[in-house]
């Protein structure tokens, strides 16, 4: 789509929070930007980074989680 | 040729009026309120109707009768998919859209018709359902529905149920609204968050893995626009409701109908959290996603505070904010300075990867 | 972890626009590639040029996936979406993208059933929902995609899913870098590593641009304040005369990337021989495709393909855009007969290709020159 970033294909991947976990995936909540919590949800798959906790951040792209993110 | 030679003969190309449809088909592209709906207007409907109502291509063409009355006169069909999504259904925004295309014409609006194209195999206590909405919404809004009419197509032919609305309204005899009264200096206002319509549709579909509580804006403008229009009169200069397309597509339009320069701050431009999460999610810039019950107001410097002030006690505007402002500079663009402390041109679509939210 | 926020504050900015303004020395230029799509995106999204001195170009590298596809790629995509029988999924990004005939969003309207997902994952489910169809799912991106259709392929091999395929258009990273650097008129001091890639591949990957060329390189973030100090960071090495890979993104990426994400790949699928390009030819060892073992999710072997090269159009100057030899409007058929609505080259593609980013957002004064209200 023009004028909004190419998420999918491209190099573009975001960080959102685990708030549940359901086996092979975990529902993440992505904080917007400048705003508080309370974004929105996705599942996605966490093989790649397993095992996860609630309140971790992770890296999503594509529905799976590539990595988890460190401060 | 130097940089700026380049740039502006594109910008020459990319303002001249008449655009070719250069597509074999109609894709859903030619749907979705950006340059290829655009162009399906300018290139291949105007040209067969041209008359002067129609010309403006505004969102009401406005009559004027003998006796100097105005009517205002609008329509606009809904192929939502899903009918029902968090904070509406069909039927709401079937009511809703017609109301405010005929408010920001200025108008009062007298009255409705609904048209159904219904799907054989409808339930029939769907279709008592969104006819009760239907019902319920015009009444809520004090619009009848006065006039109607119901179509049956072959199963497959129709996701359940299309509803087509028109509507006539009457415009005040002092208002001169339009694109053609905006002026250098003016104030851009919005009367609450976006995004909201688009991105609760789009997740209500559950196509994606995406879940959040996001519900649509849809509601009718005219209680806010008579309030703005009698705290401000004359003032206000131009009024538009950012559907499809959303925000960006709206103020592109006036700043090409207007040849003037818009200047929006990204700072000031209210998002829900959740719709900013979704679209963070999706990569979709909110600025583009359709809404069904704001109002973006310009307005003369001079009423700024006062239409703000109206906006704000109105419950529709309650989170109402000035986000910008029209220049002599850049005619025909729009432009974000961003919270960041850079600048850039937000353009028209191409298309839309978000089809049927309206 | 910090709110997103801290990383877009427009405060913390102009400190760093201050601080890379102090390191540039007047009158020279610094020519910096970013290679990746997101970032030229968050460029423009944020308007980070207007931050700069104007002796800091940067050049929109080869990152967009969507771009670099040739056309000939794109015709097989809509032969295989134009078969009885199939659907077709692909990320939104592809719907627009021209092939010979018009696009996929073409082939839709002409009764192909053409479905968009965001996620390899939601192909396989469509293909558990509609066991009567073959679901294929045209996967593109490069290396931070290719983990997901990897998972995907792992997932369907163990439903014994036989109705699912993908064709595979993964490419990778590090071989064009090459190609470019090898290029006779390279005119570039250092480079904006892509952050996401790197966090599945690391930055080992990029050593040889700094070891064997000389070119420093920033692996980045995408926010802004992330491009901002990688920038920074860029300005620092050369001004100090060193060339090294340097991390700006340690929150996500480690040098050796992520061992799992690369071990689902490995298992999945391996290097082509070679892999035609758009804009840049084609390119050894720089795409994957579906290992023998997992062929029977592989669309390229259970569907005809008609795998006819399309060559580049000859007016087309997106090579050397890529290179960074010609900026987008020097192009000679740049916004006249190559416009976003009809791109003749990679390059103006997508959203995320030099030139359709430039179009689309660059057209206008920097913020600082413009005249106060």
């Amino acid at each position: 789509m023009d004028a909004c970033s190419c998420i999918t294909c491209g190099d573009v991947a975001i960080v959102a929070r685990v708030v549940e976990l359901r086996g092979q995936s975990a529902v993440v909540e992505c904080d917007p930007p400048s705003r508080g919590a309370g974004g929105a949800r996705e599942e996605v798959a966490v093989e790649l980074v397993a095992p996860v906790e609630l309140g971790e951040q992770l890296l999503c792209h594509a529905g799976v989680a590539l990595e988890r993110v460190v401060q | 040729m130097d940089e700026r030679e380049v740039l502006e003969r594109i910008e020459a190309r990319r303002q001249r009026a008449s655009r070719r449809l250069l597509d074999e088909r109609i894709t859903l592209a030619h749907g979705a309120g950006g340059r290829s709906s655009q162009a399906l207007v300018e290139a291949l409907l105007l040209p067969a109707l041209r008359n002067s109502l129609l010309e403006p291509l505004a969102d009401a063409a406005i009559l004027e009768l003998e006796d100097g009355t105005q009517l205002a006169f609008s329509t606009d069909s809904y192929v939502v998919k899903p009918l029902s999504f968090p904070g509406g259904d069909i039927a709401r925004l079937a009511v809703h859209g017609t109301i405010n295309d005929l408010a920001v014409s200025g108008a009062q609006p007298l009255a409705l018709s609904a048209g159904l194209i219904l799907e054989e195999g409808l339930a029939v206590a769907e279709l008592a359902r969104y006819v009760a909405s239907l019902g319920e919404t015009a009444r809520e809004a004090g619009v009848p529905i006065a006039t109607g009419d119901t179509k049956v197509v072959e199963r497959g032919k129709a996701d359940g149920l299309y509803i087509s609305t028109s509507g006539i309204g009457l415009v005040a005899a002092s208002s001169k609204l339009g694109a053609q009264e905006i002026r250098s200096g003016d104030r851009v206002l919005l009367s609450g968050t976006i995004g909201d319509h688009g991105m609760a549709v789009l997740v209500a579909r559950g196509e994606l893995e995406l879940e959040g509580a996001i519900e649509s804006d849809t509601a009718p403008l005219h209680g806010l626009v008579a309030a703005l229009l009698a705290a401000c009169g004359a003032a206000v200069h131009c009024m538009r409701d950012p559907t499809r397309g959303g925000v960006a597509t709206a103020l592109n339009e006036l700043a090409r109908a207007s040849r003037t320069g818009i200047v929006i701050d990204e700072s000031a431009i209210p998002v829900a959290a959740t719709v900013a999460g979704a679209c963070e999610i999706l990569g979709i810039d909110p600025l583009y996603v359709a809404n069904e019950g704001k109002l973006i107001a310009i307005v003369g410097p001079e009423v700024a505070e006062v239409a703000l002030a109206t906006m704000r006690a109105h419950p529709l505007g309650r989170e109402a904010t000035l986000i910008g402002e029209i220049r002599e500079e850049r005619p025909g663009m729009v432009i974000l300075d961003t919270t960041f402390g850079g600048s850039r041109v937000v353009d028209t679509l191409a298309g839309d990867p978000l089809p049927r939210i309206c | 972890m910090k709110h997103l926020s801290e990383y877009r504050s427009g405060e913390i900015a102009a400190g760093l626009a201050e601080r890379i303004a102090a390191l540039v020395e007047p009158g020279s230029s610094y020519k910096l590639m970013e290679i990746c799509g997101g970032h030229t995106h968050a460029i423009y999204r944020h308007g980070i040029e207007d931050l700069l001195p104007a002796e800091v170009q940067l050049v929109h590298g080869p990152g967009c996936p969507v771009c670099v596809i040739p056309m000939g790629r794109q015709d097989d995509a809509i032969a295989i979406a134009e078969q009885d029988g199939v659907i077709f999924t692909t990320f939104a990004d592809m719907l627009r993208v021209p092939a010979t005939n018009g696009s996929l969003l073409d082939a839709k309207a002409r009764g192909a059933d053409v479905r968009m997902v965001y996620s390899p994952l939601d192909a396989l489910r469509l293909a558990r929902e509609n066991p009567d169809r073959q679901v294929v799912f045209f996967a593109i991106g490069f290396e931070t995609t290719a983990p997901s259709t990897a998972l995907t392929l792992l997932r369907a091999g163990a439903e014994g899913a036989n109705n699912f395929s993908i064709f595979c258009n993964h490419v990778l990273v590090p071989p064009p870098l090459r190609a470019i650097l090898d290029a006779p008129d390279l005119q570039l001091d250092g480079f904006i590593g892509p952050g996401h890639v790197s966090t599945v591949i690391g930055t080992q990957p990029y050593e040889f641009i700094a070891s064997e060329y000389r070119k420093p390189v920033v692996v980045a973030g995408f926010e802004p304040l992330d491009v901002l100090q990688s920038i920074y960071m860029l300005l620092r090495q050369l001004t100090e005369g060193r060339c090294e890979v340097e991390n700006q993104y340690v929150r996500v990426v480690r040098r050796e990337g992520n061992e799992r994400a690369l071990a689902v790949i490995e298992e999945t699928m391996e290097v082509r021989d070679t892999f035609e390009w758009r804009g840049l030819g084609f390119i050894e060892r720089s795409a994957l495709g579906v290992r023998e073992r997992w062929g029977q999710f592989d669309a390229e072997r259970r569907f005809e393909l008609p795998g006819t090269r399309v060559a580049d159009p000859p007016a087309c100057q997106c090579g050397e855009v890529l290179r960074g030899a010609l900026r987008p409007w020097e192009c000679k058929v740049f916004g006249t007969a190559c416009t976003p609505e009809r791109p003749i080259g990679t390059c103006m593609v997508s959203s995320e290709g030099a030139c359709a980013a430039y179009y689309n957002y660059g057209r206008l004064e920097r913020r600082s020159e413009r005249t106060p209200a």
